[in-house]
């Protein structure tokens, strides 16, 4: 009986505790963390009208007409890019991502809410390889940034142009 | 004898008990203070000891806030930065991440994970510390100025 009793209680064993241990052999070799966070930024207003713009025109806007309402629960850095090569509407134009207009050719800049266009705070808007227009942002903190377009040297036509510019927040 | 009969039983029932747990109904939670806004979590995730042939993987929480159904579009992303000592992934690594719903509808206020995946194939190589990132955005919005909230990971070779 004793040892009906005693096969009964290693049977039980070899169910029960190989099952974790498998599961730890396969498991414990890649680690896998998370740190809390959430990230959550909206902005506003979600439209730009630089008006007509003429060929080689430069047009500043204020350095805080976009609110970025920040309510990540972490500090975050802030990318700025375009997301598409062109400006859609007509002839369209190249973006150029080193900011040098050309012929049907425009570029964007970006400032954060602090110093003046033209001083080192200006960031060349991409569509490859989006630049850091706030980083180290505090958590829940709000900021403001303006755009700055450089028209083309000469334009093919006067049919409305846009282009989508996104701002991307990651954790720090 | 009797005893040890009864100390099976008793075990048994232990067992069974620590198994089936009945459920209890707890009141909800209040809604946080980003309930009506558009919010990822988290912010970021680690990696380590990974290998090629290993498969590590996470959730990407989403939540809309809003009051109507959104679609969201969640991507494979290269890193805009990267964390020190860390470079961006090797451009094959889009390869390697699974988004089990690239486009998920989330009803009003809801809040969804969508599982996110790394398998990087036996053979494959990658640097020391690689990081790459996991957008996601309310493909509904309209307007020349968007946003887009990412989720860093960062991957560290074994």
């Amino acid at each position: 009986m004793k040892k009906t009793i005693l096969a009964i209680l290693l049977a039980l064993a070899l169910v029960l505790i190989p099952a974790g241990s498998a599961f730890a052999i396969n498991t414990a070799d890649v680690t896998v963390t998370a740190t809390p966070g959430k990230i959550s930024i909206t902005v506003f207003p979600i439209t730009k009208d630089f008006g007509p713009v003429a060929a080689d025109d430069v047009i500043e806007g204020a350095l805080d007409e976009f609110t970025v309402t920040n309510k990540c629960s972490v500090d975050t850095n802030n990318t700025v890019s375009v997301t598409t090569a062109t400006w859609g509407g007509g002839a369209t134009w190249a973006h150029s991502d080193t900011c040098e207009p050309a012929v049907d050719t425009a570029g964007l800049k970006a400032h954060l809410n602090a110093g003046a266009w033209g001083d080192a705070g200006d960031v060349i808007v991409k569509n490859v390889g989006p630049g850091t227009l706030a980083a180290g942002v505090v958590k829940k903190t709000d900021w403001k940034f303006g755009l700055k377009l450089y028209a083309p040297t000469e334009v093919s036509d006067e049919i409305l142009k846009s282009i989508i510019v996104r701002i991307t927040a990651a954790s720090v | 004898m009797k005893k040890i009969i009864g100390l099976i039983i008793v075990t048994g029932l232990l067992l069974v008990a620590g198994c089936t747990q009945p459920s209890v109904e707890t009141p909800s939670p209040p809604p946080d203070e980003l309930y009506d806004e558009v919010w990822i979590s988290p912010g970021k995730v680690m990696v380590g000891n990974f290998y090629s042939g290993a498969r590590a993987e996470y959730p990407v929480t989403i939540h809309n806030g809003k009051d109507q159904p959104v679609e969201f579009s969640v991507t494979y992303r290269v890193a805009d930065n990267t964390a020190e000592g860390f470079v961006r992934a090797p451009d094959v690594a889009e390869d390697w991440v699974i988004i089990a719903d690239p486009t998920p509808v989330l009803a009003a206020k809801e809040t969804r994970e969508v599982l996110i995946a790394v398998e990087m194939p036996k053979g494959a190589n990658a640097p020391p510390k690689w990081e790459f990132w996991v957008a996601v955005r309310d493909a509904t919005q309209t307007g020349m100025v968007q946003t887009e909230l990412a989720c860093r990971w960062l991957v560290t070779m074994r």
